[in-house]
């Protein structure tokens, strides 16, 4: 069989990729983590998901060395058998596309709702999902350079509207910390949880690293990173807005637009959105790229170039139907609607996969055959 | 009376003499091409000379000399050349002399030896003529290529094989500036249109025997000579390796610039962006070889090509190298600047007064309001008509001739602009965005890559009309993807800032001085990249305690 993917990326683009799947929809929605009672506490919510993802990541990166050079849809009909494999692949590739029509819906709709609200929302998923489309047919390493060029960018902009609003920042926003108690702080903690779960991508992208051990070091980083940044901006948010955060749908948005600076530099509000607008199209194209690698791999496909269109074209159909509003988009992790589903979807799933791996490689070696597929 | 019948007899004699149909009428050229091939030269002078004069078709510059050789021996000798492109003084003194003067009488004993005319035609070759090179060929074909590059020809009587000697000579340009790619600091000579000139000027700057050169015939019909040229031991085989195969495989009839090879052997043939780097400067091509890069240089063109290269290389001037760090690296960074400019200026002034008003100060806001109160367009059909028109005068200002050409720009400048605005055609800041996109779109040195960047402004032009800063925003990343999936060679175009290779960020981002710049591209040069010492940077005297 041919080889699906020939690309190579390297650690940074790793770490370049990852992060910008984790932190775009994070901007543009959380930290809010609308439908949860956390207000200004969600910071602590957030570190604590931090951690609690971390013991995750080590598994998969065991899975991968178990399994060197497979994705985890292959692995999975290693592990579970052809049937149960192919059903656990399903899920995942469905859970991909569903995070790919999460993202370009929360981008597009960031437009419509904040400032262009005349045009149809078709048109925004439309082009972003042609030009997603175009790039993950192009495969993973045209991928990778444009998010190791426009991860430098979005970094930029966001240290930069971290830091211009700290003028209008009251310390006091903070406190008193777990007003109502630590019960709403955990229910934040497990709805960001569920959201970190998306990180499984990371477990298609490891067998395409240039250096395989390097795979350790580098899903640990981006987790920190991530979880950090993350925190951080919760933080600003709170200090800036205090009680009133509760009430933002989009709280990057709102962050920019309370900076001024002088008389020139005011509702500048835009440059910052169309700068996630690149990052939401990396992480939609991620997710795309990696639902297309899971269907040719579980079909047993010979190239997954013909996949793209149709399949994105999917992705935009997804992200007009499963959200009939804004509210949807951003409700979807809390423990109301898919949170529980999505912890089922990728962390138990990762859990079964890891104790099927460990069962059969004891199996394995107690019949005293030799190494494991 | 005698003299008048003469006259009348020689007159009617003309008359019978009607012009033959020459040989090959009706013969297809390959077809003609290949019976030459077949063709080799035979013992008899004579027929020598018919087949000669037959495949030229007996052209006007074709001369001939007929000599005889030896006193005693008086054997007949024929020199060919084409009239033109030889110089006279070597072939009169180089060939023709020395085969009529004394030196090339035979001794007593040699005459006496009775040599075969095989022997005597080596005897010519290697101790009569006096030219610095002399190729011996049996065939005709290859007899007839060293006629028409100007080189002269010699025939034996008995031999069935040719000398061809180098005496050429004809009229070129010399070497001047630089006409596309001038430098304020730097070396002031630029390439001409011979290959030999071009080589030498490369000697000229990289004097180490490593500079290796191989030559190449392209081109069925005008069997243009390329060369190309690498530094061995610092060039990746491969490379070489791949640029010969692609040069060898080009199957065409003719070749007259480099930008006909760039064509046929680039990598991305639909990219809007070049791939190959095409420089009229010795000094930019031998800084190229020193990276590992190999050379194409063509005959009859002063254009050389450069592979592989990087988006980078064609924001760089060559005098970024020879001014000081701090100029370099400041230049450096406007150049990148106004190359983002040109392709988004026009784009962002509609995205931005069309969508984004808030973007604007107020007071700007208010006067580009007043501005365009009186303008019946739409703001996106003013700018394309704006831009349509300055392409119009680009390409009509490369052919004005040089007398009307100032004249003529003055009416364009102060006529046509000032003329529109006050009619309410366009408006007056949309003339400076114009006009400030033009002055940003030529500061690549590199002519390719400027045009095609700006002449990408219009499709941006008009995503911006329709879907504001969103659209610009899609294009540029549009753009970007595209660029990040071409290949030079192999080399990925955005290398180092995608792959990020962090080690030849200083020589991309800014320029760091010359003591720092230790390292060969790594992309390039896997075997030895570092090119100097580590402790260049210049200090001052140690300082004497006491005086």
């Amino acid at each position: 069989m041919a080889v699906l993917e020939g690309g190579r990326i390297s650690g940074k683009q790793f770490i370049a990729l990852a992060v910008l799947t984790r932190i775009l929809a994070a901007l543009l929605e959380a930290p809010t983590i609308s439908g949860t009672n956390a207000g200004h506490d969600v910071w602590i919510a957030i570190l604590i998901s931090t951690f609690l993802t971390l013991p995750w990541v080590f598994l998969w990166v065991q899975l991968a060395k178990m399994y060197p050079g497979k994705t985890i849809i292959q692995y999975s009909m290693d592990i579970l058998g052809p049937w149960f494999g192919r059903l656990v692949g399903l899920v995942l590739i469905v859970y991909f596309l569903q995070q790919s029509a999460h993202a370009v819906r929360v981008a597009a709709d960031a437009y419509v709702t904040t400032i262009m609200p005349e045009t149809p929302l078709i048109v925004f998923i439309a082009i972003m999902t042609a030009l997603s489309s175009n790039c993950a047919r192009s495969g993973l390493e045209v991928l990778a350079r444009a998010a190791d060029i426009v991860f430098p960018l979005v970094m930029f902009l966001l240290v930069l509207i971290l830091v211009l609003p700290i003028g209008t920042a009251d310390p006091l926003n903070l406190l008193p910390v777990a007003a109502y108690g630590w019960q709403p702080i955990f229910e934040a903690s497990l709805s960001s949880f569920a959201i970190f779960g998306e990180l499984i991508v990371m477990t298609m992208l490891f067998p395409y690293l240039d250096e395989a051990k390097e795979a350790n070091r580098l899903a640990v980083t981006t987790v920190l990173l991530a979880g950090f940044l993350f925190t951080v901006f919760s933080i600003v948010v709170a200090l800036v807005f205090g009680p009133a955060m509760g009430s933002l749908i989009f709280p990057a948005f709102s962050l920019s637009r309370s900076i001024e600076f002088a008389f020139v530099v005011e509702r500048v509000e835009v440059i910052p959105l169309v700068a996630w607008t690149l990052g939401a199209g990396v992480k939609q194209t991620v997710f795309l790229w990696a639902a297309m690698l899971g269907i040719a791999q579980l079909f047993n496909l010979s190239e997954m170039k013909s996949l793209a269109y149709p399949v994105g074209a999917l992705v935009a159909s997804f992200s007009v139907w499963l959200f009939s509003t804004i509210f949807d988009a951003l409700q979807f992790y809390t423990a109301a609607e898919f949170g529980p589903l999505a912890i089922i979807a990728t962390y138990v799933i990762s859990l079964v996969l890891y104790i099927g791996a460990l069962i059969r490689r004891s199996v394995r070696s107690s019949r005293g055959e030799e190494a494991r597929p | 009376m005698v003299l008048l019948l003469e006259r009348l007899w020689q007159r009617l004699r003309r008359k019978k003499e009607t012009p033959q149909p020459r040989d090959f009428d009706g013969v297809s050229l390959s077809e003609l091409l290949e019976f030459i091939q077949s063709q080799d030269l035979v013992s008899d002078l004579k027929e020598n000379e018919a087949m000669i004069k037959q495949a030229l078709g007996d052209s006007s510059d074709l001369t001939l000399r007929h000599l005889r050789f030896g006193r005693e021996l008086q054997i007949p000798v024929l020199v060919l050349h084409i009239d033109g492109m030889v110089d006279s003084e070597t072939l009169m003194n180089g060939l023709i002399g020395p085969i009529l003067g004394k030196s090339s009488w035979l001794s007593e004993e040699e005459s006496g030896q009775r040599l075969s005319r095989s022997e005597l035609f080596l005897l010519m070759k290697e101790q009569i003529l006096r030219n610095s090179s002399v190729h011996e060929t049996a065939s005709l074909d290859e007899l007839l290529d060293y006629l028409v590059r100007g080189n002269a020809v010699l025939l034996m009587d008995g031999v069935p094989k040719a000398l061809a000697c180098e005496v050429k000579g004809w009229a070129e340009r010399n070497v001047q500036q630089p006409t596309t790619e001038v430098a304020v600091r730097g070396p002031q000579n630029a390439f001409i249109e011979n290959r030999r000139v071009n080589t030498t000027l490369l000697r000229r700057i990289i004097a180490s025997p490593l500079l290796w050169f191989e030559d190449f015939k392209v081109g069925a019909v005008t069997n243009t000579m390329v060369t190309i040229a690498y530094i061995k031991g610092l060039v990746e085989d491969s490379l070489v390796e791949e640029v010969r195969e692609r040069i060898s495989s080009i199957e065409i009839d003719a070749i007259f610039e480099s930008g006909h090879i760039e064509e046929l052997i680039e990598d991305a043939p639909y990219s809007p962006f070049p791939t190959i780097l095409r420089t009229e400067r010795p000094d930019k091509v031998a800084a190229a070889l020193l990276e590992g890069r190999v050379a194409i240089i063509t005959d009859g063109t002063p254009y050389v090509l450069v592979v592989p290269v990087t988006f980078q290389s064609f924001l760089t001037a060559a005098e970024d190298y020879y001014e000081r760090f701090f100029t370099g690296s400041v230049v450096r960074f406007i150049r990148a600047v106004a190359f983002f400019l040109a392709l988004t200026l026009p784009s962002t002034y509609v995205a931005v007064t069309n969508f984004h008003q808030e973007l604007l100060p107020t007071s700007l806001t208010l006067s580009i309001a007043a501005q365009r109160e009186g303008v019946p367009f739409v703001a996106i059909v003013e700018a394309l008509f704006l831009e349509v028109s300055f392409e119009l005068l680009r390409e009509a200002g490369i052919r004005l001739p040089k007398a009307i050409g100032p004249a003529i720009s003055i009416v364009g400048a102060l006529i046509l602009g000032e003329a529109a605005v006050s009619a309410g055609l366009v408006s007056s800041a949309l003339v400076i965005v114009v006009a400030a996109t033009a002055i940003a779109s030529f500061i690549s040195p590199i002519y390719s890559m400027s045009i095609s960047v700006h002449l990408l402004r219009f499709p941006m032009i008009l995503l911006a009309g329709t879907l504001g800063l969103f659209g610009v925003m899609m294009g540029l990343a549009a753009i970007l993807i595209h660029l990040c999936s071409v290949r030079s060679f192999g080399v990925p175009y955005l290398t180092p800032l995608a792959p990020a290779v962090p080690s030849e960020w200083k020589d991309t981002v800014v320029r760091v001085p010359m003591w720092k710049m230790d390292t060969r591209p790594k992309s390039l040069v896997k075997k030895e990249f570092i090119r100097q010492s580590p402790r260049q940077r210049p200090q001052p005297p140690e300082q004497e305690d006491t005086e």
